[in-house]
């Protein structure tokens, strides 16, 4: 799984499995802390659509952790504040990197799959609810 | 007068802040943050637009401690945001990748994917709702379900300029992949980029850009009435890429409001070809949050810079630019009341010298 779509749904869909998940197996695997959950911005980078031109659109609060095992670094990185999330997900990228816990993982990945489906799924039916239906002008 | 006191406020000014800060608990109860964050949504977007500077937790802190003063809790937002190092900036984020929880268009009746409310006050009575008054501690009223369609993906929503150029009605404008300038690491200078503007104006101040686009379109600038192709409010993601080999990293969403807005074609008397070479042109607006009036005007002004009138205020990039800055315009005006003893008695003593030598 890409780390774009793992990141995404560990973020959204699963906080409390990533931190069960990084309690379970930190022990399980030496690192270094390189830089404990520290706050910081990510500029926004964004298209525009009259011209199709580049500009930035303002700056997002985050909460980035580092950790390393040999040469590898794990990246923990948040949207606002949140040090502990931040913590987990450096340690989620780690083990994929180094190919550790994968099988774990990916089951709970699998099953936060699901929920992120429901998830959207709730939502969309939601909105669609205010989707207007001209047809019933004709009623 | 040769000396003025600077010194010996330090009393005063301490009881000054002491009082400013029990004021607000003076008459009630204290609000937690969390209410606010949960309550008042909209101020918290204004805020966190005008500060430019996403997060709702530190907007709904801003809020508290400035007691709902907009102007202080930017301030207090932009400070916050001085002190905090920039790590990252984020790939390039694309609209046509939101998740639509509100979509209209005001110019087409039947668009691709359908017009989609979303939630709205457009169509409450402003009337006060007394039943307000009284704590709730959720939704009284549920929405009525209906079914819908199988597998509609609101993140995967056409935008209505994509069914224009499939007509020939709009020029989609080769990508331009130059890096935008970026005002917060080096002030505008006139005349400003396109990357400039676009920035200043979504970090504006709501009121001050939505007096200027209102001037604009009402008869001091392009004096007609724009049509919004579309408008739409949902949730943004952001990804990074951090630059190791392993692919983007999705951080989290944001809420952004975007407009189009067709506008009509300034340069139509330039054409020797007639109506036949008339082509739609676009006023873009882009903000954080739910703040659909102020990105509509956004998209006016943006139009206005890029197709100036001549003579006419709004079109002047650094008449706008320079003055719809929150904490640039309040600052200044604020500043006022503050001690200018030594340059107020320097002009009292030339007019003293000037009317003795007249005597």
């Amino acid at each position: 799984m890409h780390r774009k779509e793992w990141t995404r749904i560990f973020t959204k869909y699963g906080r409390s499995e990533a931190l069960d998940f990084y309690n379970r197996f930190k022990g399980s695997l030496e690192f270094d802390i390189i830089s404990e959950p520290e706050e910081g911005l990510v500029m926004v980078k964004t298209r525009e659509h009259a011209r199709n031109t580049l500009f930035y659109m303002g700056e997002v609060l985050v909460t980035e952790s580092k950790i390393r095992h040999g040469s590898t670094v794990g990246l923990g990185l948040v949207k606002g504040t949140d040090p502990g999330l931040s913590e987990a997900m450096a340690f989620i990228d780690l083990s994929f990197k180094l190919d550790k816990f994968t099988a774990e993982l990916n089951d709970i990945l699998k099953s936060l799959k699901d929920i992120e489906a429901k998830s959207i799924a709730g939502r969309t039916e939601k909105i669609l609810q205010t989707k207007v239906s001209f047809d019933m002008m004709n009623d | 007068m040769g000396y003025v006191a600077v010194k010996g406020g330090a009393h005063a000014i301490n009881n000054s802040v002491i009082l400013y800060k029990n004021r607000r608990l003076e008459n009630g109860a204290d609000i937690e943050v969390e209410s606010i964050k949960t309550n008042m949504r909209q101020l918290i977007n204004q805020v966190m637009s005008e500060a430019s500077f996403y997060d709702r937790d530190t907007a709904a802190l801003a809020i508290k401690q400035a007691e709902g003063n907009m102007e202080e809790a930017v301030f207090l937002m932009r400070a916050h945001r001085s002190t905090l190092p920039r790590l990252y900036y984020s790939t390039v984020t694309d609209t046509r990748e939101m998740f639509v929880e509100r979509r209209v268009s005001a110019s087409f009746k039947d668009i691709p994917g359908g017009q989609i409310l979303g939630a709205s006050p457009d169509f409450t009575h402003r009337l006060l709702d007394d039943a307000l008054k009284e704590s709730a501690d959720g939704p009284k009223e549920t929405i009525e379900y209906k079914e819908v369609p199988f597998n509609y993906e609101l993140d995967k929503l056409p935008k209505v300029i994509d069914y224009l150029e499939g007509e020939g009605l709009f020029v989609r404008e080769e990508e331009n992949n130059d890096e935008p300038d970026d005002i917060t690491k080096k002030a505008i200078e006139y005349p400003s980029t396109r990357s400039q503007r676009l920035q200043a104006l979504t970090r504006g101040q709501t009121g001050a850009v939505t007096s200027l686009g209102y001037a604009e379109i009402r008869g001091y600038g392009i004096s007609a009435h724009p049509n919004i192709g579309e408008c739409r409010v949902g949730q943004q993601p952001v990804h990074i890429d951090p630059d190791d080999d392993y692919g983007e990293y999705f951080i989290g969403d944001f809420e952004v409001t975007e407009i189009d807005a067709f506008m009509p074609d300034l340069d139509e008397d330039d054409s020797d070809a007639g109506d036949k070479d008339l082509m739609i042109k676009i006023g873009y607006g882009l903000v954080f949050g739910q703040n659909e009036t102020k990105a509509i005007a956004m998209s006016v002004l943006d139009y206005s810079l890029e197709h100036p009138v001549p003579g006419v205020a709004t079109s002047d990039d650094e008449f706008v630019l320079y003055h719809i800055d929150s904490v640039e315009s309040t600052g200044f005006i604020s500043h006022l009341k503050l001690p200018h003893y030594v340059t107020f008695q320097s002009k009292l003593d030339r007019m003293r010298q000037s009317k003795g030598e007249q005597e």
